[in-house]
């Protein structure tokens, strides 16, 4: 109910401006709640495009004695995902040695075939030990920048330009192999050959390696094997997204201030 | 009028208290990087030594300072010190991780700083810390010689005058198998070693 004012009048240029300002105020708060949902949305989508696009995509996956049981199920989660993404891959599985699974350009789907070799029902042996296709004969040390190397000379032999290496690892390298990882992170960079790591359960000591070594945002970690999404900590690893807190934090005084 | 003259002369007063903070930061920068040397020459070798400690508001940063290159050289050497310190306590993976940290920072100022003299000097560093690597690694030390004499022959590239990288690569060649020296003594003048120098002045 409103009552009336007899000297209303002299208040009016008054109401006006605080009309005014509250509208100004509420249309700010709308603008930077809009703002803010529109970096929230880039920010889901970076965080999904972690396996590249198109056709220049190799995985580079450990297969070596350090990858334990619980290793297992993060790379069949990774594979999963990969395979769900619909775009095209090349795979390389590497240990002591390293070799091509599959060329760049097969669909993802096909990495399927991998997964099964990794799941909670892949083959075990009588300890309960996975049972992979190369254990017997290929899993040995590890020498990370053997499946490197060989993904880089994959991508040369087949003249894709913007490739990227996927690197799935728990980033145990052999200690005499450090010192040419180094030296193939080195000459990737040089060559503007984007790496991307996705580690495993690693020792915090070989991540901060990694991510001394290549560009920032280059190293996400594996979800624990269960999670629903194997991409949740690849935001975790991100810088925080200032920009989103700043907008909604304005949104928050805006609307305090109306 | 007077409530926008009392506005003008606060965006104004605001604006003068921005600018010397400014100013102050940017007066600051040389002293921090002096201290930062200092720091560095009397052993400390944590990270930041070149990081403002002072609490001013407002920085300019050293990218805009165009001081990214000197922090950035300053950082490779803070790390190749490091790969000094430790050796007979340090497990060989901690060993091996720093001098990875190093190489990866002399290889950035190799190829990203402006000044070729400081360029030459962090391959030169790289050659031996790469010859360093061959040493220690086992079956697969060839591969890093190769690349320690690479980066030994681009120091040489990038400053001729560089002797200590000129005295490494002839030390390095020396210690070559012979069928390697005989290759390398045949191929004329491309191909680096004394003839890198001007005639009759060795390497």
């Amino acid at each position: 109910m409103r009552i009336p004012l007899a000297d209303a009048r002299p208040f009016s240029r008054q109401l006006l401006r605080g009309r005014i300002l509250r509208l100004g105020l509420a249309g700010l708060a709308v603008g930077l709640v809009l703002a803010a949902l529109l970096v929230s949305l880039r920010l889901d989508r970076e965080t999904r495009s972690f396996l590249p696009s198109g056709t220049g995509g190799v995985v580079v996956l450990d297969v070596s004695t350090s990858i334990s049981q619980e290793t297992h199920r993060q790379i069949a989660d990774v594979l999963g995902d990969a395979a769900r993404s619909g775009e095209r891959f090349g795979l390389v599985v590497y240990s002591d040695t390293a070799y091509e699974a599959l060329p760049p350009g097969t669909p993802a789907a096909e990495l399927q075939a991998f997964r099964r070799f990794f799941g909670d029902d892949a083959p075990a042996g009588r300890f309960g030990q996975p049972l992979t296709p190369w254990v017997r004969s290929f899993t040995s040390g590890t020498k990370i920048s053997t499946g490197l190397e060989l993904g880089r000379s994959i991508l040369r032999r087949d003249a894709i330009g913007e490739g990227t290496l996927v690197l799935v690892s728990d980033l145990e390298d052999d200690q005499n192999d450090v010192g040419t990882l180094t030296e193939t992170l080195i000459s990737l960079r040089r060559e503007g050959l984007p790496v991307r790591v996705v580690a495993l359960s690693p020792d915090p000591k070989n991540k901060r390696l990694f991510e001394d070594l290549l560009p920032p945002g280059s190293v996400a970690e594996a979800a624990a094997p269960g999670s629903a999404d194997t991409t949740a900590q690849v935001v975790a690893s991100k810088p925080a997204p200032t920009l989103l807190v700043v907008l909604a934090l304005g949104a928050l005084l805006a609307l305090a201030a109306n | 009028m007077r409530p926008v003259r009392g506005a003008v002369a606060a965006v104004l007063l605001a604006a003068a208290v921005l600018l010397a903070l400014l100013g102050e930061d940017v007066r600051r920068w040389p002293g921090r990087v002096d201290e930062g040397d200092m720091r560095l020459a009397a052993g400390a070798t944590g990270p930041g030594l070149w990081e403002p400690e002072d609490s001013l508001p407002l920085r300019v940063g050293a990218d805009r300072m165009g001081l990214v290159d000197d922090l950035r050289y300053r950082e490779a050497l803070r790390l190749v010190r490091l790969t000094r310190l430790g050796l007979d306590t340090l497990d060989a993976n901690e060993v091996r991780r720093r001098q990875s940290r190093a190489e990866n920072a002399l290889a950035l100022v190799q190829d990203r700083d402006a000044d070729a003299t400081r360029r030459s000097g962090a391959a030169t560093m790289r050659g031996v810390l790469l010859y360093e690597d061959a040493l220690s690694t086992g079956s697969r030390s060839t591969d890093l010689l190769e690349r320690s004499i690479a980066a030994l022959r681009r120091a040489v590239e990038l400053d001729p005058a560089n002797g200590d990288a000129k005295l490494n690569l002839e030390q390095l060649y020396n210690l070559q198998p012979p069928r390697q020296q005989k290759d390398r003594a045949g191929g004329g003048g491309s191909t680096g070693g004394a003839s890198y120098s001007r005639p009759g002045e060795g390497y």
